[in-house]
């Protein structure tokens, strides 16, 4: 019997997920999350097979979501499900602990060859994020400078260069307008830039920014 | 290499096994720091100013110390290199996590200043919010000021 949980604050990506994969053989048992708290409490509760995770949650950003989990159960394989485009979030991703990634984009039929290689304990990455992590890794000389930014200031980046004000950002993240204007101004001291049109320029010319819902 | 790794792991015990400071069991953190804050001002005459925007503070004994000490350190390098008139300490909240800003107005820190043989301080600093799971980000922009972000993990929501 696999145990597998399903973590994405939209029922409908729950249930269509939970379908595709009921469908295959083997006896399966789904638990469903919206948030990262109800992720993190049933992680605690029961040890899964397989957990696969939305990047997108609510409020906590999916990549601390993800670290949380590694913390509480670190040889659970984790799937990283998500709308963006690989490129953006791939490396940040497997760096905190990530099993595979797929997005949400690709057929049904490598999304069950990733919860397969996963759950046996693989790493699943597409053929055409294999390609570009391995053509990246090439790149050693000149590391982008948004590589210097943390995790966090990396989201706030993603959010001024998709046109959110500074209060607006606060609000989406549960924190104050200052802590989000002292991040403002470490990622650009961090970039070299002094506008948030220099960010928003750089952001979507290096593809860092995909049409996501949010 | 393995006499710094000795020397790396004796602090993080010296660390370690440092007595939680009695204002922290007097006060609660956040007026703890209103009164380090206050004395530092009085002591070296840098403008001090302390905003709680956190309300009623939860983290743990551990990671109150450690927020304690960690403000003690950084303030510390503020009146010894920042060349500042003023420092700021700002604390907020959300439910999983802590979030405490130290800014101030001087030189701005280097990048070279921060992994030289002059930084065991900030080592400590770092080591010490590791221990209690935390995370500690140091930014410093040249001849505008130096700021420090403070991340605790809470550990029961």
């Amino acid at each position: 019997m696999k145990k597998i949980l399903i973590v994405d604050n939209h029922q409908v990506v729950r249930e269509g997920v939970r379908k595709i994969l009921d469908e295959q053989p083997g006896a399966k048992l789904f638990g469903e999350a919206s948030d990262a708290a109800e992720a993190l409490a049933m992680v605690r509760e029961h040890e899964w097979d397989a957990v696969i995770l939305d990047l997108s949650l609510s409020g906590r950003s999916g990549i601390d979501a993800l670290k949380e989990l590694k913390q509480i159960r670190p040889h659970m394989p984790i799937l990283i499900l998500t709308m963006h485009s690989e490129e953006q979030y791939a490396r940040r991703v497997f760096r905190a602990g990530a099993a595979g990634y797929v997005t949400k984009d690709s057929s049904m039929t490598e999304l069950i060859r990733a919860v397969t290689t996963v759950m046996k304990g693989g790493r699943y990455v597409s053929a055409s994020l294999a390609e570009w992590l391995v053509v990246d890794m090439g790149r050693d000389e000149d590391r982008p400078p948004h590589e210097s930014l943390s995790d966090r200031e990396f989201e706030v980046m993603r959010l001024i260069a998709s046109g959110k004000t500074v209060c607006e950002i606060a609000g989406l993240l549960s924190l104050s307008n200052k802590t989000i204007s002292t991040y403002r101004a470490r990622i650009l001291q961090k970039m070299s830039m002094r506008t948030n049109a220099e960010l928003t320029y750089y952001v979507i010319k290096n593809g860092l920014l995909s049409d996501s819902i949010q | 290499m393995a006499q710094l790794a000795d020397a790396t792991v004796n602090q993080v015990r010296r660390i370690a096994s440092e007595l939680r400071p009695s204002i922290l069991d007097d006060l609660g953190l956040g007026e703890a720091l209103e009164w380090q804050a206050r004395e530092f001002e009085n002591r070296t005459g840098i403008a001090c100013r302390c905003e709680n925007r956190a309300g009623p503070l939860n983290l743990n004994a551990d990671q109150s110390t450690a927020v304690f000490r960690i403000v003690h350190e950084a303030l510390t390098n503020v009146l010894r290199h920042a060349q500042a008139t003023w420092v700021s300490i700002f604390m907020e909240q959300r439910p999983w996590e802590f979030l405490l800003t130290i800014s101030d107005n001087g030189r701005g820190i280097r990048e070279q200043e921060k992994t030289g043989r002059s930084s065991i301080g900030l080592l400590g600093m770092k080591e010490r919010a590791l221990l209690v799971g935390g995370e500690i980000d140091i930014t410093g922009v040249a001849g505008r000021g130096t700021t420090i972000i403070v991340t605790m993990k809470k550990t029961e929501i």
